[in-house]
């Protein structure tokens, strides 16, 4: 109970503290009339017309909307948890199948010949050194390419390789990880003892997987944020609404009240999977 | 165990198959009623479609359909009726128009004389960025804003508009977005949206994805289309992709790239394209910031020198050439002036003038191709002075023009309607556009409307003003064959309220 | 062997990032025997520029990654044997919140508010962003270490915090401070293609995020821009892979005989 009281009170000093800190850094970005007004900012009447650019409340007062459920308007005059939950949904079934890619690649290493773990290691590793983004020109290369075969599936051609776009880099990662975790395990002392005690190598693997999972769940939160990061570049790259966009968007706007909402989601779900790694060495019996 | 493993996977199996289904019922998927729907590209998603304060191109594009004036004036010069339906002048610098019958706003109040000048006089209000277009109209200006006296409605279904001094002008002025009649009673929405008198009116917007409007009756024009979908497309070979595929019905050429992509590699460049060309009021300019080079030590004959030093120096021809028919060679820094040289630089006592402590400046230009293209063709070293490079992200761009943080900028500048007053507010102390050019104080004196006033005025910015001229653009929109329609303001901006299907 | 090749290599890299490409030509000429690649959009010898930019790249990456590595040392080292739990718990709250939101977006604040891409800028976004990363796995690494039996006895004689940090602890912590450092150096190459994406890049910029950025832009016209780009990353890869592994496969050095 102690563990879990320390890991909540942890995790709602980190969300809070994110939010507060993100305040205090987007305070020097450039004021949003700039870009919406153009040539014309310099008119200081004009500007009155934009009441959600020029918004003046402190940070406290802000905080208090937050926890009222009141996360402000866009700059656009969209409530922010409008236009969030749009973003969510929009981006959740890409999450989820990019969830599932990354799942697999952990899944098929782990039950991967040995011989193919140190190369599959190796070029893995080489691989995470690229770019995340590097995926997502790749996807929308692919798209440009295949486009003219498909064109009464564009739609769903631009979902499926966004979705590719987005896994990938985090499959690399963790693929990189759970071979380099398997070539260790299967030199293990009790692994040696149970195949000599006649265990089949399916056995042994299906044995091994928990400890893959074990040992690669203190890695879920970057994984996520990996995902975060991919999700930015594949949807503002195609042009396509979703979290990624959205958070692209508050950026390049200078969109001070979806910025922090984006900011708070962020924290939240973040210290959700660090509660559940947490969760998951509990149950493999590991104290903090 | 094994009953569980099966129920696991039989749960992730049927997540999965709802999550397929999820999935392709992705968000941007417009209804389709394929005979008259277009799909046109928006290549930004920062919406806002309220005249008050749009300011950007794609913004516009979509206000041009929901939104409409008392007229119509199209590049050729000629006027078509919108809400007005018949007009005519009673002397010089009065007009008379008389409105269209059953005309309502897109929240269905009806549109009368009183609605019109409301929405007039709002628009020449301080608060409103299209101000300075209708300063001709006659007005006091008051503690509480503008009283607008040369507006007036003796009926219901007549507004006379009375000009200070008559100007060849007012009616380009009263159809561009200025002069768009909105609802004033009504709140503005989401989006900037404000009820208007336009064929169409916006049925959905899918945040960073897609705007959709839909036909309505009632507006100023009959809607010759069911449907207007305007889909974000941000990148241009994905954008020539959607084209090559009829997946989008055109595509303003708007960098060399897109025209490579969409003419010369063979995507789009076949019987069903076509190009079409029209002129438009947008240049490309370099800004000194005179200030800061006095600031360095520059004496003002060291600025005059290096200014046409630097206008000598700029290739225009191939800077023009490889915009690849986006633009031609612009010499003079004031564009309504279509002649003249280049002012060779004063060789008597420029020749004693040493600029060689003077520091490396910086050009800062937009984060796009084009810019990039014409920012790296420009001099990088004159008199001696080195002359760097560096791209900024719109809003920072805008930012440090503003605040006279910048050396040099690469700037592209459109006007709104065609007027000299337009490229006059750049140079003129106290107009808005000032902090983008150089207050002459001569400017205030300068009567537009006189003999030899354009000429005049271009010399006077050549002396004194901070602009060297590069390229003046050329319109290029390359269209499927299956539209029709598009239309092009005086001042050479789109119009897409008439867009139709070819028969 | 192969490691001198590689830092001959290494060495002929850092040599390139003086160079600065000058414009040689018309925008996207084709291959000649002075410019094997051809021409990029700005006219430039785009095999200069490639090379010029992998050193530079290369050149940030290591500096960046070392500063780092020294900083986040101290630092780690005050909180981990800092005999004040409270401390121990505060730098952990202070990593997990600063790590609660994803590198990407205060990349990309940090990078606005500085006014876009310039060397100030990304140095400064590169550390703070980074910093928390770097001094998760450091501060991780040392407590390791800190339960060893030889660092107990080292704290037991009172040796200097400086010689116990630079010739017990990091030679016992090369390994992960050499992934680290791998892993910095990856993301500080590219750095400036992402933030290009998002419309922050100065494109004419001579480095290899960059010039990824544009490869991606003219992938169907001109691919060779954004191969070759791939080569780059892939060449700084093998070269800091190679001395990496160099430096952490030399033995560890430590026998409770060499504390004194």
């Amino acid at each position: 109970m102690t563990i879990w009281m320390r890991e909540i009170s942890r995790f709602l000093i980190c969300a809070l503290g994110a939010h507060a800190i993100g305040y205090v850094v987007i305070q020097v970005l450039p004021n949003p009339i700039y870009a919406m007004l153009g040539m014309s900012s310099g008119v200081g009447e004009i500007s009155e017309n934009l009441p959600h650019a020029t918004q003046t409340k402190n940070y406290a007062e802000r905080l208090l909307d937050t926890f009222r459920g009141d996360l402000g308007n866009t700059l656009d005059g969209v409530p922010v948890w409008q236009d969030l939950s749009f973003a969510i949904f929009a981006s959740a079934p890409r999450l989820f199948f990019a969830v599932l890619i990354i799942a697999s690649c952990l899944v098929a290493v782990a039950y991967a010949p040995k011989r193919v773990l140190a190369p599959v290691s190796n070029v893995a590793t080489a691989l995470a050194f690229l770019p995340p983004y590097l995926a997502p020109f790749l996807s929308l290369w692919l798209y440009v390419a295949v486009l003219p075969f498909l064109p009464t599936f564009s739609r769903q051609a631009e979902e499926i390789l966004i979705v590719l776009g987005l896994a990938i880099p985090a499959a690399v990662f963790l693929t990189a990880q759970v071979a380099s975790i398997t070539i260790r395990n299967l030199d293990r002392p009790f692994v040696q003892n149970i195949r000599s005690l006649g265990a089949g190598e399916l056995a042994i693997r299906h044995r091994l997987l928990h400890h893959v999972v074990f040992e690669v769940s203190p890695s879920l939160e970057k994984i996520l944020v990996g995902l975060f990061t991919a999700i930015i570049f594949a949807e503002s790259l195609f042009g396509a609404s979703g979290i990624g966009s959205l958070t692209a968007r508050a950026i390049r706007r200078t969109d001070i009240d979806l910025m922090l909402s984006v900011i708070l989601m962020s924290a939240i779900v973040v210290g959700v999977l660090r509660l559940s790694a947490v969760g998951i060495r509990n149950l493999y019996g590991l104290k903090q | 165990m094994r009953l569980k493993t099966y129920a696991a996977f039989a749960a992730v199996a049927a997540l999965g198959l709802a999550g397929v289904f999820v999935f392709t019922q992705a968000p941007n998927a417009p209804a389709e009623n394929e005979r008259s729907t277009v799909t046109l590209p928006l290549r930004t998603f920062a919406l806002n479609v309220d005249p008050a304060t749009m300011a950007d191109i794609d913004s516009r594009k979509v206000a041009t359909t929901i939104h409409s004036g008392l007229v119509a004036v199209r590049a050729d010069g000629s006027v078509h009726p919108r809400a007005a339906q018949t007009w005519s002048e009673l002397e010089p610098g009065k007009w008379q128009f008389n409105l269209k019958p059953g005309l309502t706003f897109t929240n269905g109040r009806m549109v009368d004389a009183n609605a019109v000048i409301e929405s007039l006089c709002a628009s020449m209000q301080p608060n409103h960025i299209q101000s300075w277009s209708l300063k001709s109209i006659a007005h006091n200006v008051t503690d509480d804003g503008v009283e607008c006296t040369g507006l007036s409605a003796p009926d219901s279904q007549t507004v006379i508009v009375s000009e200070s001094a008559p100007t060849p002008w007012l009616l380009d002025a009263l159809s561009a977005p200025g002069g768009w009649i909105v609802d004033t009673t009504s709140q503005v929405g989401a989006y900037g949206e404000r009820p208007g008198i336009g064929p169409y009116q916006i049925e959905r917007v899918v945040p960073d994805g897609s705007v959709q409007l839909v036909a309505r009756d009632g507006g100023a024009i009959e809607a010759r289309l069911n449907q207007i979908v305007f889909d974000f497309v941000p990148d241009e070979q994905q954008l020539s992709a959607l084209f090559a595929a009829a997946e989008i019905d055109f595509v303003e050429l708007d960098s060399p790239r897109l025209v490579r992509l969409i003419t010369e590699n063979g995507a789009g460049i076949d019987d069903d394209v076509k190009i079409i060309k029209s002129d438009i009021d947008r240049v490309h300019v370099v800004a000194f910031n005179l200030s800061h080079l006095t600031e360095l030590g520059m004496t003002p004959e060291q600025i005059r020198r290096f200014l046409s030093t630097y206008a000598g120096a700029v290739d225009r021809d191939a800077i023009a050439d490889r915009s690849l028919g986006l633009a031609e060679p612009m010499l003079t820094p004031y564009p309504p002036f279509f002649g003249g040289d280049v002012a060779a630089p004063n060789s008597t006592s420029a020749e004693t003038l040493s600029f060689e402590e003077l520091p490396a400046l910086t050009l800062i230009t937009e984060t796009d191709d084009y810019s990039d293209a014409i920012a790296a063709q420009l001099p990088g070293e004159v008199l001696g002075v080195k002359i760097e490079r560096s791209s900024l992200d719109k809003g920072l761009y805008i930012q440090s023009i503003f605040e006279g943080k910048y050396d040099v900028a690469l700037m592209k500048v459109e006007a709104t309607h065609k007027t000299p007053l337009f490229w006059n507010a750049f140079f003129t102390p106290g107009d808005p556009y000032s902090s983008f050019g150089w207050p002459i104080s001569e400017m205030t004196s300068v009567d537009v409307l006189a003999d030899g006033a354009i000429e005049m005025t271009a010399s006077l910015v050549q002396q004194k003003g901070n602009w060297i001229g590069v390229l003046r653009d050329v319109n290029s929109i390359a269209t499927s064959d299956r539209i029709s329609g598009l239309a092009f303001t005086a001042s050479g901006q789109l119009s897409l309220e008439e867009i139709s299907l070819s028969k | 062997m192969t490691l001198r090749i590689v830092i001959l290599l290494g060495g002929v890299l850092l040599t390139c990032a003086a160079i600065t490409p000058d414009i040689i030509g018309d925008p996207w000429a084709p291959p000649t025997l002075a410019s094997p690649l051809g021409t990029d959009e700005f006219g430039r010898n785009h095999l200069i520029v490639l090379l010029s930019a992998t050193g530079r790249s290369l050149v940030l990456g290591l500096i960046i990654a070392s500063a780092l590595i020294i900083a986040n040392l101290l630092i780690s080292y005050f909180f981990v044997f800092s005999r004040q739990r409270a401390l121990s718990e505060l730098s952990a709250i202070g990593v997990q919140t600063a790590e609660s939101v994803p590198a990407m977006i205060w990349t990309l604040v940090i990078v606005s508010a500085f006014g876009g891409a310039n060397w100030i800028g990304l140095i400064v976004t590169l550390f703070f962003v980074l910093t928390p990363f770097a001094f998760r796995v450091i501060s991780g690494e040392l407590s390791r270490l800190k339960q060893e039996p030889y660092i107990e006895s080292l704290q037991l004689l009172r040796l200097p915090a400086s010689r116990v940090l630079l010739f017990h602890i990091v030679p016992n912590a090369k390994q992960v401070l050499s992934v680290l450092a791998l892993q910095v150096t990856g993301i500080c190459i590219g750095i400036q293609g992402a933030i290009g994406v998002f419309g922050f890049a100065n494109r004419s910029e001579v480095e290899l995020g960059t010039i990824l950025l544009r490869g991606r832009e003219n992938m169907i016209e001109h691919p060779v821009i954004f191969i070759s780009a791939i080569v780059g990353f892939f060449a700084i890869y093998l070269l800091l892979y190679q001395v990496l592994k160099a430096i952490s496969s030399s033995p560890s050095e430590h026998s409770p005989a060499s504390v004194i």
